[in-house]
């Protein structure tokens, strides 16, 4: 068995203990941030949000002269880390990246112990439409298409998603409901099934964002996006909303912290989230990722969140998903 | 075929360049030593080391987070062998036939026969990889849902029974598993199933803490104070270690059918190298002449599933590069990987990043290369840990698995997870139940749920699709066969029972 | 527990283990939707499991008699309290202290209570190994691996 003395361990020991007692002291605003912040992500190392979540606090570091630290915490669809923070002290030293489902739909679906009204919004930092993907070879080109055949063929339509209850499926319940339409709603875990049975025909379309496209452009094609207005990356990807449906199925996430912060914490977050949100470099990795990027402030965030919250829960009661 | 050779000759010229050839052996080594720890496996050692690749150069990155991956599934082989700890659930079924060769002096033989299976399968994963990859992934979309739940019903039927002791007893305990499979959030109708109220079983239970409570705490709880040393008193000469000429003769064909198992499931999305290396055992088990010394220490049960999984993991690369998907949550976090080095996973990979793409699979070669030399030597230092008293052994054992369960997804309620099934097994161990068909059940019975509701739903409720389709029929049929010689079985072993009580 | 080396009885306590579960099941999966064959709800599966386990239990049950006695190696052993109790109040105290002391105290109290668990193994030899474990998750956890685990903290998080 290897074990290793390091005489190294008795400093750390002290340098930890001194950091855990300066964490017991009481917040003071005008001193914040005066040790390292922790950013919670609710999702596992690597996935979207955690990447996001990486370039972000590496450019608001940089922006606020402090030092962010990344944690992982997992569980529940998000629910778990993000029932963390909402408990979590309210000093400005834990911050919740927080993304749509933990915030707008777990709440709806699962018993937890905090709701949109737990947390005060610092800023919005992406926001992902998804949008309506077939096989390149299909027949479907435009969304009329799509809903006269609906009409002619009423359920015989397939759509696949990454589950009920989520931002994808809820668009298209929307959709449906708009067109007055009735399509089958085919469940899958995770994208990499959806794909080889779109491909292989057994599922006539699915739900993803345009990136999935982009990076399969031999094999998929995407029909519109459920979004109020076209894509800046996207130019010739019309919009739901343009064929008469203005359905809205985005993907977002940003940062909140337990609502007891005081407003001079959030508000210096908030400053460093623009000002980090606006630098070149930030701007420059995520395109290089391929991830989405956008930006609201405080106030905007909170009036989008609870504005969405209410959507949310009239979608899921439509599609028969409340707890 | 000319021009993938050429690719691959350049790949090799990438990898042997020298400080792309010291991160791969880092990641070997490190990986290794990592799995080798009891509860960390390739998953959690890559979550754990992904942040330090943020700020390397692609190439090197990549190529160490790879070595990380195949050298911690190596060193997990040798905890599961060993201490009966599948660190990285595959190996649970390589602790079917592995701990009791190591009980019986034979530890050395099973690493060994390891060591070769995982190459032999690797190179043959490689080669399958750099040649035939488009026709895999054509082949895989001929599996629709009926197919998928077809072939998954076959592997509960044909694993079902595979353990040793009662046939009845298995089926139970595959329907334990199949049960414990459907805790969490239905992906059909996203309702939360069997979570009493803890938000943290909405998600499933955690693989690694039910693999660890089943074969490690379990284990545990059977053995102290009962229990002095793992291995057998005797001391080993390095020469006992070697596997011997007639072993090496006896281990190669179940090596190359669990290659070929391994290789026909990587092309395949969504079925992991756990479902892999359990068909491997249980084909292996089901062609063998002498099938009762299965789970006694049967040296094709090791050599088969560590083959599957190796050729499985190899192919595996198929989907995940050629498509931007990953089949399973490792290959998902080595996307992430790309990701955040600003390559963006998919066909088009392969053209605009070849010396990425074909660097990598050189070095997966040379990495299976470093990870033998390495481990020749290493051997006779696992087997040293069998001298350290089972007293000792055995509370270190149970920091490792806490530590190593909670690295996964940095969660304690997981760890309580893991105390759960130990004390569960022990209790259906005592009770005569063999633990391994609840991780099968476990693995298969989301998929197997999830595709036979998508198949009806596509079919408007039609049983007929899982006769209809050729591919499907053709595995019903093979299930139907195996039930029905099963019953012949027990019913004809019924009678001579009875005829042996009637003329003693 | 005594009474388990007998393995008739261990096949009828064996398949009413089983029958209860299965039902357990049964009765918990019925109450969510169990749908059509069209569009299966989501307690159609473990509905159809449970009772299928509950049969199979019986089947045990009613196969136990015609088990043989005693041909087998049995186990004549009384079950190992201490070392039950100790395993499983050392990984209690593992989620406990890891979530309200950190780090060390969690490895400490896992390694020490269950080395206790061992008649041969003294306190000090328990400390001992212990305090080793803690060098080991130090060193390799916490700063080797830079696991996301707090060394100490109060309170709880």
């Amino acid at each position: 068995m290897n074990t290793m003395v390091h005489p190294k361990r008795v400093v750390a020991f002290a340098v930890v203990s001194l950091v855990g007692l300066a964490a017991a002291l009481p917040v003071r605003a005008e001193s914040y941030p005066d040790h390292p912040i922790t950013i919670a992500v609710p999702f596992t190392a690597g996935g979207t949000t955690d990447l996001i979540t990486r370039a972000l606090t590496d450019a608001m570091g940089a922006a606020m002269h402090a030092s962010f630290v990344v944690v992982n915490w997992t569980g529940a669809a998000g629910a778990v880390g993000t029932a963390r923070v909402a408990k979590a002290r309210p000093d400005g030293y834990t911050v919740g990246m927080l993304p749509v489902g933990p915030l707008t739909s777990q709440p709806y679906i699962q018993h937890l112990s905090y709701s949109p009204e737990s947390f005060k919004y610092v800023c919005l930092v992406y926001s992902d439409p998804q949008a309506l993907v077939v096989r390149k070879n299909s027949p479907f080109e435009t969304v009329k298409q799509v809903v006269d055949y609906a009409r002619e063929h009423p359920g015989k339509l397939t759509f696949a998603t990454t589950g009920a209850g989520t931002i994808p499926h809820l668009g298209m319940v929307e959709f449906a409901a708009d067109a007055g339409i009735n399509l089958v709603h085919v469940p899958y875990q995770g994208e990499a099934n959806i794909l080889t049975n779109l491909l292989g025909g057994f599922v006539d379309s699915m739900v993803a964002h345009p990136a999935f496209v982009e990076s399969n452009p031999d094999s998929l094609r995407a029909i519109a996006v459920m979004a109020p207005k076209r894509m800046p990356e996207y130019p010739n990807l019309p919009t739901f909303a343009e064929a008469g449906y203005p359905v809205n199925a985005t993907v977002w996430g940003g940062l909140a912290v337990p609502k007891d912060t005081p407003e001079p914490v959030v508000e210096k977050l908030e400053s460093a989230c623009r000002t980090a949100t606006s630098s070149g470099s930030y701007v420059a990795r995520l395109k290089n990722q391929r991830m989405p990027q956008a930006y609201m402030g405080s106030k905007e965030f909170t009036a989008f969140v609870l504005s969405q919250y209410q959507q949310t829960g009239k979608l899921l009661k439509s599609a028969g998903m409340l707890k | 075929m000319h021009q993938a050779l050429v690719d691959l000759w350049y790949g090799f010229g990438i990898a042997v360049e020298p400080h792309n050839l010291m991160w791969s052996f880092v990641g070997v080594l490190v990986g290794n030593l990592i799995g080798v720890l009891p509860g960390m496996g390739s998953l959690s050692a890559i979550s754990i080391l992904l942040p330090l690749t943020y700020t390397m150069h692609a190439v090197p990155a990549f190529l160490m987070l790879a070595g990380i991956f195949y050298g911690a599934m190596y060193g997990g082989a040798i905890g599961a062998i060993l201490l009966n700890l599948p660190s990285h659930p595959p190996h649970a079924v390589t602790c079917l036939d592995g701990y009791p060769m190591t009980r019986q002096g034979r530890g050395g033989v099973a690493l060994g026969i390891t060591m070769i299976a995982s190459f032999f399968a690797a190179s043959f994963g490689i080669t399958v990889m750099v040649f035939a990859s488009p026709l895999l992934v054509k082949a895989a979309l001929a599996f629709g849902p009926a197919e998928i739940f077809s072939i998954m019903l076959l592997g509960l039927v044909a694993g079902g029974t595979m353990a040793r002791g009662s046939p009845l007893k298995g089926v139970a305990m595959t329907i334990v598993g199949l049960l414990v499979g459907a805790v969490g959030t239905d992906v059909n109708s996203g309702v939360i199933r069997f979570s009493f109220g803890l938000p943290e079983l909405s998600d499933r239970i955690d693989l690694v803490a039910l693999a660890l409570g089943l074969f490690g705490v379990a284990d545990f709880l059977r053995s102290v104070n009962r229990l002095k040393f793992i291995g057998t008193e005797t001391r080993l000469r390095l020469r006992d270690m070697r596997p011997s000429m007639a072993e090496l003769k006896q281990a190669f064909p179940p090596m190359l059918r669990g290659t070929l198992v391994g290789t026909v499931f990587g092309a395949m999305p969504g079925t992991g190298p756990t479902i892999t290396s359990f068909i491997a055992y249980a084909l292996e088990r089901r062609i063998s002449r002498s099938p009762q010394r299965f789970g006694r220490g049967a040296l094709e049960g090791v050599a088969a599933p560590e083959a599957a999984s190796h050729s499985k993991t190899q192919v595996d690369f198929i989907p995940t590069m050629s498509l931007g998907i990953p089949g399973d949550a490792v290959m998902a976090l080595l996307l992430g990987a790309l990701m955040i080095q600003g390559i963006a996973p998919g066909p088009q990979l392969i053209t605009e990043h070849a010396d990425l793409f074909w660097g990598l699979i050189a070095s997966f070669w040379i990495g299976n290369v470093l990870l033998v030399i390495l481990n020749v030597p290493l051997i006779g230092v696992w087997l040293k840990v069998l001298r350290v008293p089972y007293r000792l052994m055995f509370p270190c054992a149970m920091f490792f698995i806490a530590v190593g369960v909670y690295s996964t997804n940095n969660s304690l309620f997981e760890v309580g997870e893991v105390l759960v099934f130990g004390i569960a097994g022990a209790i259906f161990m005592a009770l005569d139940f063999a633990l391994a068909p609840i991780l099968l059940g476990y693995v298969l019975g989301p998929l197997a749920e999830e595709n036979f509701r998508r198949a009806l739903l596509l079919s408007r409720g039609d049983l007929g699709v899982f006769f209809e389709r050729p591919i499907s029929l053709a595995f019903m049929l093979l299930c139907i066969a195996l039930v029905v010689l099963q019953m012949l079985f027990a019913v004809s072993a019924a009678i001579g029972k009875r005829n042996d009580g009637a003329s003693p | 527990m005594h009474w388990l080396v007998n393995e008739r009885r261990r096949d009828y306590a064996g398949g009413v283990l089983m029958i209860a579960l299965g039902l357990g099941a049964a009765l918990q999966g019925a109450a969510y939707s169990i749908g059509s064959l069209r569009a299966m709800g989501p307690g159609f599966f473990p509905t159809a499991l449970g009772i299928l386990l509950a049969l199979i239990g019986l089947a045990i049950a009613s196969a136990a008699r015609f088990a043989r006695d005693g041909d087998e190696p049995v186990e004549a052993k009384a079950p190992e309290w201490r070392g039950w109790i100790c395993l499983t109040l050392a990984i209690v105290a593992f989620a406990v202290l890891g979530t309200y002391g950190g780090l060390v105290p969690a490895t400490f109290a896992i390694a020490f209570i269950s080395a206790l668990g061992d008649r041969d193994n003294r306190p000090l030899d328990a400390a001992m190994l212990a305090a080793g474990c803690v060098v080991i998750a130090v060193a390799v956890f916490h700063w080797g691996l830079a696991l996301q685990f707090p060394l100490f903290q109060w309170g709880g998080r």
